[in-house]
């Protein structure tokens, strides 16, 4: 079959990515044409594309998913082995899929009013929708190959839409408020591309690595060969711990998973529309996509060639996803700027996710369970996220400052946009039964039934990083919407800047996202007496199917949906009601009512200002990278430049020359004009004319002295013939 | 094909000496286009020849003297002589189309007073110079070889003695001197050949190789040309001679030290071979030797023309080097390097010539960003280093890749100083040569112009022509090598191969 | 198409004289003269390309009796002599108002000899160069091998900037440093084996020389790749020559070292192969210290040299491997870099051109006046950094797959320089990301306020380039396939 053909008979998986890329490359033609056109154009492909993306979902339904579709060579490696581009559509890929085309479309909504009126839309558009198209080709991809260039593809469109306002307009700048270091955007986007950089070449390597054992870099292949490639792998001491971790370097990287998250809360600097993509929709979600992609490979070499080292790959996100989880939340319980929280919190719960991927490799009955959270998690975090980072956008929009101590009591100027924000709080703090509740519920739950010590430390950390979730999300919503106005708002009135609520092509969008995880929340709570209507259990079976397809049978056969019993479901949820206990009490005295002065008290006692500074410097990671990573190197190469490279390398050509030239001067001076040359040259000559004149006084001596020469020589030459004629 | 062309060609040419000085007592310094059509008629001839020689060999024989010893004058053109005697000739021919203008300005300083006398003089024993070492050229026994190879040396003597600068008596004694110490030793040779074989014919030394004093033969012959070429120890007179005679005079000097010695090496010492080869790697030593120490000593010349005698004196040696590897691709190498370092060096002779005739000195100091200034000289520059330097598109290049090449092939079939010999050659001497080179380009022709050259303005169309013509020739022997690498491997096949 | 592979490389050279006297009198305008050889050569080479794996094109003659000199296209060398061609007839363009500049800047008036002289010796040089990439002979290859430098000198010479004489004259000394070490080898080689057929070299592999003969002319190539050590030319020539001419110095000359190396040295078994490690640190190095090096640097033109000079250690390490990927790899990878960091030095040249100014830290913000330079820029970039859609992803990809060939089998060394190498690759993308960002954004500073984007002649060239390079990123299938065929056939049994 031709490559039209092949499309032609099922063409959802590809329209759903093609669709954003021409689309991309038309907006700036259409910008020629009409700007309403362009924008409105920019809404129609992201429509399409979310359309055919969810054309896949009755395959989904019925259970029966079209799997691995080979589109045409791309070129074939020198072993045989052809690099066949294609698509692969499982339940894993249509689910996510499905996330990242809806939600970037009502996010391409909302923008067509929030970006109204900017002069660069025709980048603008370019970029989202390249962005959009090229992570529906990572996730919907068939081969690591084709996942790497959508992969790459997202970095270049973050830089360019974090960098978006590249003339670094001061009012653009984010951080501070100064003392603290304040960055440009252009530095952020830079910032975003190099760390997420560094992630990539990490994962590069891997997919060499694996290339090699596997000969191939298909998905279906590489978990249908795993038990004889992974073997091999394991006879080289050493390998799979590294292929596990360096794989693993990608999507941290891109996940903004601790060491690689400091990009993301400088990734706020492009317009809000395009953090909430990020963060929702796009680039942070391809990690773990990633990791869930790959996790069968290593489940085989854990569970059915029971090698301890495979195993590695899920602790070692697991410990990841919880530290970070922590970590970030922690910092964004200090975190004055609106969007940095929000990202700080997305940080965090992209920790849980993670965290439940690798859950889901502590033990066999985990794994479906894990991966499950993850994915879930994954899910309904789009929704909510992406509902609060417009609704943040709003308000940002609304008063011009990023400093929630610049807001306050916007209650009730953006009514609309209070109650939105409010509920996708609500649900990222996990209060049933909202989505994010279920979603966080299923990473304990992995946990519980996963059930080794070290599984029971991580949950302890979740619990912990939940409770601070809550805090802080009271912290930044009573700190917005609620008490008295700030100053900065009423010198914005006495400027005649009247606040007013977000338009309806605004808050249209994002109470859509609200609605739909208030509805998965509700079907999660119809679950506990009707499981068929679950998403957990929707989604368990769906992967329960991926996997199935994607497992060699023998291995799929004893792999399980775990029967969670009810009491580790009362224990789950009762660990969820501790931390929201504790994370409420905190919160409602500090930041709700105001009982307690949180300033006072941080200011307190001198351990408390530590780790309130501790805590403000972002564990002081962030300088400590520029310091080593950025100046450090540098500086280093500026060293290594004018000592060796300016010091030595360059004068060494001029020091030969010079050298040379003397020396050769030297030999001149010594051989030539006084030396035994010299002699010769001068003094022979003159001792001859000088015997010769003291012979004879003639003035045309020399014509003479030839003569006698030649007259000489004919004399010998004939006295030699004579000789020898005569014998 | 007339039977005795090259003796008709021959005496034609010595007789054209009196002729040429008889108009010029007349017409003065137009004689010179007289002398260069003269010589390029005579060129022309060797030229017409040049296909000839690529499959058989002209030869005359005459009777000469009977008693003592019987002696036949003989004559012969082969794939050896034609094309150096083509480009000898063709390089005194363009030479004297120069010097119409550069001889004019010589002899009206005040040390010559400036008559038709003094250009008639010059023109007939510039011709008569030339002739003789094209006579030497074709000899077919040592005797006549060695007479018209005198011959030359009193020419030329009196070439400088007349019309060089500076302390002319001195610099043209030393000339002299210098020059006939190599003729006593070739004279010797000579003899000794002669008591060897009993027979003065070049083709009789074939089998002299039998006898036992053949080392000695061969070792005499060798260094008197060696002094000819200037070998280290032996080139006292060369710096002084070549930079202290008149453009023209020092360009033809050039060209004949390099072809003249080149030419009797391979016809030489091919006999010579088996009795040599012992010591042939020691003269390799010794012309790699003088090849680093005349460049050494290149690099520190401000005056151009030194720098160009110390620069053909580095660069000729390749020849002698190149013959004594005994390796066929080793002499191709030499023979056809010989002629391109022929063409070279007499083009950047009159080069520095054209210079001090423009500039009014010597003093490359005093000189830069002349490229601007004139275009043709620099050309003419370019052609002549690349040629010597053996950077293509000139003819240098492959002869002295040929030559290199055999004598790699030389050192490794013998032993580790002749491969040293070889890499040097190939490596360092290459590198010190171009090093200088582009060194005078960059000094001369770029950087800034000084304010007392402003008023410089292209040479004289003659000039030009000269150059040009010369340029030309080394070009096109370079993209088309066949045109002399031929006649000269069908020598090489001669000598090696039967 | 109508043509032979002798016709395609000396159509350059033939035109000079044409070049040279109309150029006296046209001008900068005689550039469009100089194009015509260059077009044809390339649609020539281009035509060859799609059947170039079935059949190769071999033409020959004697040169001089037992000297054979060909030229031969196989899917090795194709595609480099092409990239040259299709770099040389874009560049020629972008000189013309380039050129035209810079000499006005230089003599202060119309000068049509000057014009004439720099598309006469631009012509020589294209001419050199795909002769250095066809030659069978080593002969033949040392010989275009020198008719390279001259030109080449000639040019930076004359129309450089800054202390051009000086700093032509270390160019030269080094080429020829590199000319003599290699001919050194070559004549060796010829000395053992009796001929001077590329293809025979192979035979001195085994023999007591072969040592010799291949660190004498690795050690001349790497001279002229400006391998770490020997690289103290690369950014002051770069640097200085007229930015055209540095445009194909920087990617395409030097690269030619790197195919040298593939097509003579690794077929010669037990030397390359047996010092795995060495070359690969070498590579190595030269990689992580030319990225440095760009770290350093606030001239945008000597950044871009020693950003050649990083990339020229991917191509090292990816021949050093020995693997058919890898050897493939950089061989695609001198392709991209040649598109890529032709645009790079042309969007410079365009910024220096439009703005006076090569100090990056006197630039800013130009992003707004000039997009189109600004948009080729970044394309550069990522085809330097290997970021799709560009062939520099694909290249790259295969550079370092082929590093990792000789680690993976458990040699630990080889496996730590490899995975070193490609964690050194994030440099670049630093690097040029950094460097983008102090040209292009940020505030746009005072004196810069009313600098216009360059003339068509400049940006049309830039795009041309970017298209080819993502063009031949969407399907590198059409060189890599060719060369995964002919390369195993080069390496050693």
């Amino acid at each position: 079959m031709n490559p039209l053909e092949i499309i032609l008979e099922y063409p959802w998986p590809w329209l759903s990515w093609m669709i954003p890329v021409v689309g991309a490359v038309l907006m700036p033609v259409l910008g020629k044409i009409d700007h309403k056109l362009r924008d409105y154009g920019a809404v129609f492909f992201a429509a399409l594309a979310s359309v055919s993306a969810a054309s896949m979902i009755p395959s989904l339904l019925s259970g029966h998913t079209h799997g691995d579709i080979k589109l045409l060579t791309w070129f074939t490696f020198p072993n045989g082995a052809p690099l066949e581009i294609g698509v692969l559509v499982d339940p894993l890929s249509i689910i996510i899929c499905n996330v990242v085309a809806f939600i970037s479309f009502l996010i391409v909504v909302y923008s067509v009013g929030y970006m109204h009126g900017d002069p660069n839309l025709d980048r603008f558009w370019f970029f989202f929708l390249f962005f959009v198209g090229n992570m529906l080709l990572l996730v919907l991809s068939n081969n690591l190959l084709q996942t790497l260039i959508g992969w790459e593809g997202v970095g270049l469109c973050s830089y360019g839409l974090i960098g978006y306002y590249y003339r670094d307009a001061k009012e653009r700048w984010l951080g501070g408020p100064p003392p603290t270091k304040m960055f440009p955007p252009s530095h952020c986007g830079m910032k975003a591309f190099v760390v997420t950089g560094i992630g990539d070449v990490f994962i590069i390597a891997s997919i060499f690595i694996i290339y090699y054992f596997a000969g191939t870099l298909n998905y279906h292949e590489l978990i249908n060969t795993a038990p004889e490639w992974l073997a091999n792998m394991g006879a080289v001491k050493g390998l799979i711990p590294l292929t596990a971790i360096f794989f693993l370097g990608g999507p941290i990287g891109k996940s903004a998973q601790f060491p690689l998250h400091e990009w993301l809360p400088e990734a706020m600097a492009g317009p809000t529309s395009v953090s909430a993509l990020i963060h929702a929709a796009t680039m942070v979600k391809a990690g773990v996509y990633l990791v869930a992609r790959m996790s069968p490979v290593f489940y085989i070499g854990t569970y059915v060639l029971h090698l301890p080292a495979a195993k590695i790959y899920f602790t070692a996100i697991a410990l990841v996803g919880a530290f970070t989880c922590f970590l970030a939340a922690s910092q964004a319980l200090v975190s004055v700027e609106l969007k940095k929280i929000l990202a700080y919190s997305t940080v965090s719960q992209i920790g849980y996710m993670m965290l439940g991927l690798g859950l889901s490799g502590f033990s066999e009955e985990a794994y479906i369970a894990g991966l499950t959270a993850g994915v879930f998690h994954l899910a309904s975090h789009a929704l909510f996220k992406g509902a609060l980072f417009l609704c943040a956008g709003s308000v940002i929009h609304a008063i011009e400052s990023i400093y929630t101590f610049n807001m306050g009591g916007l209650k009730k100027h953006m009514p609309k946009t209070y109650l939105l924000m409010g509920l996708a709080t609500l649900s990222l703090s996990g209060i049933p039964p909202f989505s994010g509740f279920w979603s966080k519920d299923a990473v304990f739950l992995s946990a519980l039934v996963a059930g080794t010590p070290l599984a029971m430390v991580l949950l302890a950390v979740g619990v912990i990083s939940a409770a601070m979730t809550f805090a802080y999300s009271i912290r930044y919503i009573s700190r917005t919407f609620l008490h008295e106005e700030s100053e900065f708002i009423h010198e914005l009135e006495e400027h005649g800047h009247h606040l007013h609520e977000a338009p309806t092509i605004m808050w249209a969008p994002i109470s859509i996202l609200v609605a739909l995880f208030c509805i998965i929340g509700l079907l999660g709570l119809v679950g506990l007496v009707s499981p068929g209507l679950s998403p957990e259990i929707f989604i368990e079976e769906q992967m329960h199917h991926a996997l199935e397809h994607i497992l060699p049978h023998e291995i799929a056969e004893h792999l399980h949906v775990p029967h969670i019993p009810g009491s580790t479901k009362l224990a789950g949820a009762a660990l969820s009601a501790v931390a929201l206990a504790a994370g409420g009490y905190l919160g409602y005295n500090f930041y709700w009512t105001r009982n307690w002065d949180s300033w006072a008290w941080v200011q307190a006692s001198e351990t408390r200002k530590t780790i309130y500074n501790f805590l403000w410097n972002r564990w002081y990671m962030n300088p400590m990278y520029y310091l080593v990573f950025v100046d450090g190197l540098i500086n280093l190469s500026k060293g290594i430049f004018s000592v060796f490279e300016a010091g030595v390398m360059t004068p060494l050509s001029d020091v030969v020359a010079k050298t040379s030239e003397s020396v050769s001067g030297k030999m001149y001076d010594i051989l030539e004009v006084e030396g035994i040359f010299g002699v010769l040259n001068h003094g022979v000559p003159w001792a001859v004319l000088d015997a010769y004149n003291r012979v004879k006084k003639v003035q045309t001596g020399i014509l003479s002295v030839n003569l006698l020469y030649l007259i000489a020589m004919l004399l010998v030459l004939i006295i030699g013939l004579l000789i020898k004629g005569g014998m | 094909m007339v039977n005795n062309l090259l003796l008709l060609v021959l005496l034609a040419s010595f007789l054209c000496g009196p002729i040429v000085y008889l108009i010029g007592r007349n017409i003065g310094k137009r004689v010179s286009w007289v002398t260069f059509a003269a010589l390029l008629c005579v060129s022309l001839v060797f030229a017409a020849l040049m296909p000839l020689a690529e499959h058989s060999v002209l030869l005359e024989e005459y009777n000469w003297v009977v008693y003592p010893v019987e002696l036949t004058f003989g004559l012969m053109a082969d794939g050896l002589s034609v094309p150096i005697i083509f480009t000898y000739v063709f390089v005194f021919a363009f030479t004297a189309l120069f010097s119409l203008k550069y001889m004019e300005r010589r002899l009206s300083q005040d040390d010559l007073e400036e008559n038709n006398e003094q250009y008639a003089r010059f023109y007939m024993f510039f011709l008569l110079y030339g002739v003789s070492v094209v006579g030497s050229m074709l000899a077919t026994n040592l005797i006549q070889f060695y007479l018209f190879f005198e011959m030359a040396l009193v020419f030329s003597w009196i070439l400088v003695l007349l019309f060089g600068y500076g302390d002319r008596k001195r610099n043209s004694l030393l000339y002299f001197i210098y020059t006939h110490i190599g003729g006593g030793a070739l004279l010797l040779g000579v003899l000794g050949g002669y008591w060897a074989v009993g027979s003065f014919e070049i083709a009789d030394l074939a089998n002299i190789s039998s006898h036992p004093n053949a080392f000695w033969v061969g070792i005499a012959i060798t260094l008197g040309l060696l002094v000819k070429i200037g070998a280290l120890g032996l080139h006292g007179w060369m710096p002084d001679t070549y930079s202290e005679s008149p453009a023209p005079v020092s360009a033809v000097l050039g060209a004949t030290s390099v072809l003249l010695s080149t030419y009797s090496l391979s016809r030489l010492m091919p006999y010579f071979t088996e009795v040599l080869h012992g010591v042939s790697g020691w003269i390799e030593l010794w012309a790699l030797m003088t090849i680093l120490y005349a460049g050494v000593m290149a690099i520190v010349q401000t005056d151009t023309k030194r720098l160009v005698a110390y620069l053909s004196m580095s660069q000729m040696n390749y020849c002698v080097l190149g013959v004594f590897t005994f390796i066929d691709y080793g002499v191709l190498g030499a023979i056809s390097y010989s002629i391109s370092h022929g063409l070279a060096i007499a083009l950047l002779f009159l080069v520095s010539g054209a210079l001090l005739y423009r500039t009014g000195t010597r003093d490359m100091t005093k000189m830069g960003g002349l490229a601007e200034k004139l275009p043709i000289v620099i050309l003419a520059t370019m052609a002549g280093f690349l040629t010597i330097g053996g950077v293509p598109p000139a003819v240098g290049f492959k002869s002295k890749f040929l030559l290199l090449s055999g004598a790699f092939v030389r050192g490794f079939e013998s032993s580790w100083m002749e491969l040293g010999v070889a890499i040097l050659a190939g490596s360092l001497a290459t590198l010190v040569t171009l090093a200088y080179e582009f060194r005078t380009v960059w000094r001369v022709y770029y950087g800034k112009l000084p304010k007392e050259l402003d008023a410089v303005v292209n040479v004289p169309t003659m000039m030009a022509v000269a150059l040009i013509a010369m340029s030309a020739l080394s070009v096109i022997f370079g993209i088309w090598p066949a045109l002399i690498t031929n006649p000269i491997e069908v020598f090489i096949e001669h000598i090696f191969h039967h | 198409m109508f043509g032979s592979l002798w016709l395609a490389i000396l159509a350059p050279i033939l035109f000079i004289p044409i070049v040279y006297f109309m150029g006296r009198s046209m001008g900068k305008r005689v550039g469009w003269v100089a194009f015509i050889p260059l077009l044809y050569s390339s649609l020539y080479f281009a035509s060859l390309l799609g059947k170039i794996a079935e059949n190769p094109v071999g033409e020959y003659f004697y040169w001089l009796p037992g000297i054979r000199f060909g030229l031969y296209a196989d899917s090795l060398s194709l595609p480099v002599a092409l990239t040259i061609a299709v770099l040389s007839a874009i560049i020629v363009i972008y000189s013309q108002p380039y050129m035209d500049h810079s000499i006005h800047e230089q003599y202060h008036r119309e000068n049509n000899n000057a014009h004439a002289t720099y598309y006469a010796l631009y012509l020589a040089y294209v001419t050199s160069m795909m002769g250095v990439a066809l030659s069978t002979n080593l002969f033949e290859f040392y010989l275009f091998f020198e008719l390279m430098i001259i030109p080449s000198w000639a040019l930076i010479n004359a129309y450089g900037s800054g202390e051009r004489e000086r700093i032509g004259y270390m160019y030269l000394l080094w080429s020829i440093v590199g000319a003599v070490m290699f001919v050194t080898g070559a004549l060796s080689a010829y000395a053992n084996t009796g001929s001077f057929e590329i293809a025979d070299l192979a035979l001195v592999s085994g023999s007591r020389w072969a040592g010799f003969i291949v660190v004498t002319m690795l050690l001349g190539l790497t001279v002229k790749m400006a391998m770490f050590g020997f690289h103290i030319w690369l950014p002051f020539a770069h640097a200085e020559a007229p930015t055209p001419i540095s445009a194909l110095l920087s990617p395409a000359m030097i690269g030619l070292a790197a195919y040298a190396i593939v097509r003579m040295l690794i077929p010669i078994a037990g030397v390359l192969d047996a010092n795995m490690v060495l070359t690969m640190l070498w590579g190595l190095t030269t990689m992580i210290y030319g990225g440095m090096m760009v770290l350093a640097q606030n001239d945008i033109k000597r950044l871009l040299a020693y950003s050649s000079m990083s990339q020229m250690g991917y191509l090292f390490i990816g021949v050093a491997s020995g693997t058919t990927i890898g050897i493939s790899g950089s061989m695609m990878h001198y392709v991209s870099h040649g598109l890529g960091k032709a645009v790079l030095f042309l969007s410079a040249g365009a910024i220096m051109h439009q703005t006076g100014l090569r100090d990056i830290r006197q630039l800013g913000g130009l992003a707004a006046k000039m997009p189109i330079t600004a948009t080729a820029f970044i394309l550069g970039a990522m085809n330097i950094a290997g970021i799709p859609p560009t062939v520099g992803f694909a290249s790259k990809l295969m550079v370092f797959m082929g590093a990792f060939g000789p680690g993976i089998q458990g040699n630990s060394a080889e496996l730590l320089i490899a995975v070193v190498a490609i964690l050194s690759t994030a440099l670049t993308v630093g690097y040029t990301m950094w460097a983008m960002r102090r040209i292009f954004y940020g505030p746009l500073p005072e004196h810069l306020k009313d600098v216009k984007e360059a003339s068509q002649l400049m940006t049309i060239p830039m795009v041309v380039l970017c298209l080819l390079s993502i063009i031949l990123g969407l399907y590198p299938g059409l060189i890599l396939d060719p060369l995964f065929e002919v390369i195993p056939g080069l390496l050693p049994l």
